[in-house]
């Protein structure tokens, strides 16, 4: 019975031991694996993707995302994006630094993306029955990415919209950059749909809020999804904001189906920043980077389990 | 009897009223009194420090003794181990004296202590508001901004950090490097470690943190140069192991294999067990790999995922045999 005791206690005095041993022999062989996978090329490694939700303002959330990816060296071949999603991710795929990003995040006053919803009246909308064009954001998207075309960009992208006559999902890989991006961003009921290709497109965050698929569909082998949890508790105050959380809410129900295809998913907080809070995208953009930061190691395992047999096999 | 005089001479004769208008018996009570709070303080008798505060604090003393009363307190608790208290009692010596930079300071550390930094950073940046060249607020602030993944601007403050100790710090100066790992600078993580050797250059550890930037890099021949000036320095199954994993991560299975053999014959080693496994897979000898595979597993959580993956294990179940 003592030695039973006496080895149960040992048991207990040594398993810190044994935990920090292991937790070292998993970083030795995780950093060292990871070397080799973040400076290889696919096929010596599988494809990776990348699939950003919409969000509004929130969404400013990939920003930081991309950035702690790049500190990992996060191989990123592929780029999806809707709405906010589908603007960051066409500057990034066209290869501009992320600081560049956060430059944009910064200037948001001075680009007066939020102009462009607190001029909307709903009542003056309502009589002139007419919807609007968001002035600014169309001159963002036209400065940024006008004359670009997908085929122009570093990495392949897909961007999605929403036919609203037909509410089929449109899925733009080719052609103008800044149609695309401005149609996926194009909020229904408020802005005028885009018409483009004999479509009328809106936001394609009503069907397709973290195109997974699209990412797939380029060629990624392994996708990880960043989105936003939808945090905002509150009583929207105005018709506009109503129809605005309407919209974020069937987009994270959608996005709770497309996570279930993503590999890894990296959920951002970004507390009572709504969608329309473009004043504080500099504020989203460091939650995203703090819990991207926070899930980096998570993420890394994630993908070297996966790719572990082409890896070692290509050795 | 005339007024004046009769009050001036109860006043004399009331001590506290007497303190109150001249300020001179109670004050110098409480002088007392903080003398010896400092004294059990810097006698490392933080019980009888704190005990007289009670009766310092009876007396009534002026603001700026109270203040210092705060800090010996506030840092008696931190010693006794009651963070809450500390804290609370920072806070509001906070918002008796906002321009104390104790209090934040202390406040910040505790912060970044306990898994806060972000309430870390406002404090420390007040700190280096009112002295910028303070090395213990650069460095806590560089530390608050890295633990929350800010890494770049970390990079400004842990670089002013050195330069302040003018690099002799090897402690922090290997700090700044892991991180600079972390950030995937390479340049900045080689030119840490490079100063690291010339504050402390018997240790290894500069060589090696070297070697990860290369292997960072890709360049896995000359980080085994580098391992092997480590292991010159001081052999160790970690640097012996690190660089088995670099000569496989750099093409090189056979010689892998042959740089564990040792450890597998010291005795049951998982990690070694895994590289010779994952070097027999990469030479297509998956058979012969099996065994060194599944004996991998127990080198921790994620090399047994690795292991199940490699053998072919559907990912569901690997994760279910390496629960932690």
């Amino acid at each position: 019975m003592r030695f039973l005791i006496h080895l149960l206690a040992a048991a207990i005095l040594l398993a810190p031991a044994r935990a920090l041993a292991q937790a070292g022999d998993d970083a030795l062989l995780r950093d060292a694996m990871w070397s080799r996978l973040a400076t290889s090329r696919p096929p010596a490694r599988p494809s990776v993707g990348i699939a950003l939700s919409g969000g509004g303002a929130r969404g400013f959330a990939h920003t930081g995302l991309l950035e702690a990816l790049e500190y990992a060296g996060f191989p990123v071949d592929y780029v999806a994006g809707t709405s906010m999603g589908a603007v960051i991710g066409a500057i990034y795929a066209s290869g501009l630094p992320v600081e560049e990003l956060w430059a944009f995040g910064r200037d948001a006053d001075k680009h007066k993306f939020a102009k462009d919803f607190k001029g909307i009246r709903m009542l003056p909308l309502l009589f002139a029955d007419k919807l609007i064009t968001p002035t600014y954001i169309t001159r963002f998207i036209e400065d940024r990415l006008g004359g670009m075309t997908f085929e122009k960009l570093k990495k392949p992208m897909a961007c999605t919209a929403m036919d609203i006559r037909t509410g089929e999902k449109v899925v733009f890989t080719d052609g103008p950059l800044d149609i695309a991006v401005r149609a996926s961003v194009n909020i229904p009921g408020i802005f005028a749909p885009v018409q483009y290709r004999q479509r009328y497109l809106v936001d394609g965050g009503v069907v397709d809020n973290v195109p997974v698929d699209a990412a797939r569909a380029l060629g990624a082998d392994w996708v990880l999804a960043s989105v936003m949890e939808n945090t905002v508790d509150k009583n929207p105050e105005t018709v506009l904001m109503t129809l605005l959380q309407v919209i974020d809410i069937r987009g994270n129900l959608l996005a709770r189906e497309s996570e279930k295809n993503a590999d890894f998913v990296m959920r951002t907080r970004v507390g009572d920043i709504t969608v329309a809070d473009f004043d504080r995208c500099v504020e989203a953009g460091e939650s995203g980077l703090t819990e991207a930061f926070r899930r980096t190691d998570e993420a890394r395992e994630a993908l070297l389990i996966y790719a572990a047999p082409r890896l070692v096999e290509k050795l | 009897m005339r007024p004046v005089p009769a009050l001036a001479l109860l006043l004399c004769l009331a001590a506290p009223a007497r303190a109150f208008w001249f300020g001179n018996t109670s004050d110098s009570r409480a002088g007392e009194l903080l003398d010896g709070l400092r004294s059990a303080y810097e006698a490392g008798d933080c019980q009888a420090s704190l005990d007289l505060s009670e009766k310092f604090f009876a007396e009534k003393p002026p603001g700026e003794m109270r203040e210092a009363a705060y800090g010996y307190m506030g840092l008696c608790y931190e010693a006794a181990g009651s963070v809450d208290k500390a804290i609370s009692l920072y806070k509001l010596a906070l918002g008796l004296y906002p321009e104390n930079k104790l209090f934040s300071y202390r406040l910040a550390l505790i912060y970044n202590q306990a898994g806060f930094p972000q309430l870390a950073v406002p404090l420390f940046l007040k700190v280096l508001k009112a002295r910028s060249d303070d090395v213990e607020a650069n460095l806590g602030l560089a530390r608050a901004y890295a633990a929350q993944g800010f890494l770049g601007v970390a990079k400004g403050y842990y670089s002013r950090t050195v330069i302040l100790q003018d690099f002799a710090d090897a402690a922090v100066l290997e700090e700044y490097a892991r991180w600079m790992l972390r950030k995937g600078d390479w340049p900045e993580a080689v030119y840490v470690a490079g100063r690291g050797a010339q504050a402390a250059p018997r240790a290894p550890v500069w060589q090696l943190l070297e070697a990860r930037a290369l292997a960072g890099q890709g360049k896995y021949y000359n980080a085994v140069a580098l391992l092997d000036s480590a292991l010159q320095l001081q052999p160790s199954r970690a640097l012996r192991l690190e660089r088995a994993l670099y000569l496989l991560m750099g093409g090189l299975p056979k010689r892998a294999m042959e740089a564990v053999e040792p450890e597998l014959a010291a005795g049951a080693d998982p990690l070694a067990s895994m590289i010779k496994g994952m070097a027999l897979y990469s030479l297509g000898r998956r058979g012969e790999a099996g065994p060194y595979l599944a004996a991998g597993r127990a080198a921790g959580p994620f090399t047994c995922r690795i292991a199940g993956s490699l053998l072919g294990e559907a990912r569901e179940a690997a994760e279910v045999s390496c629960k932690k």
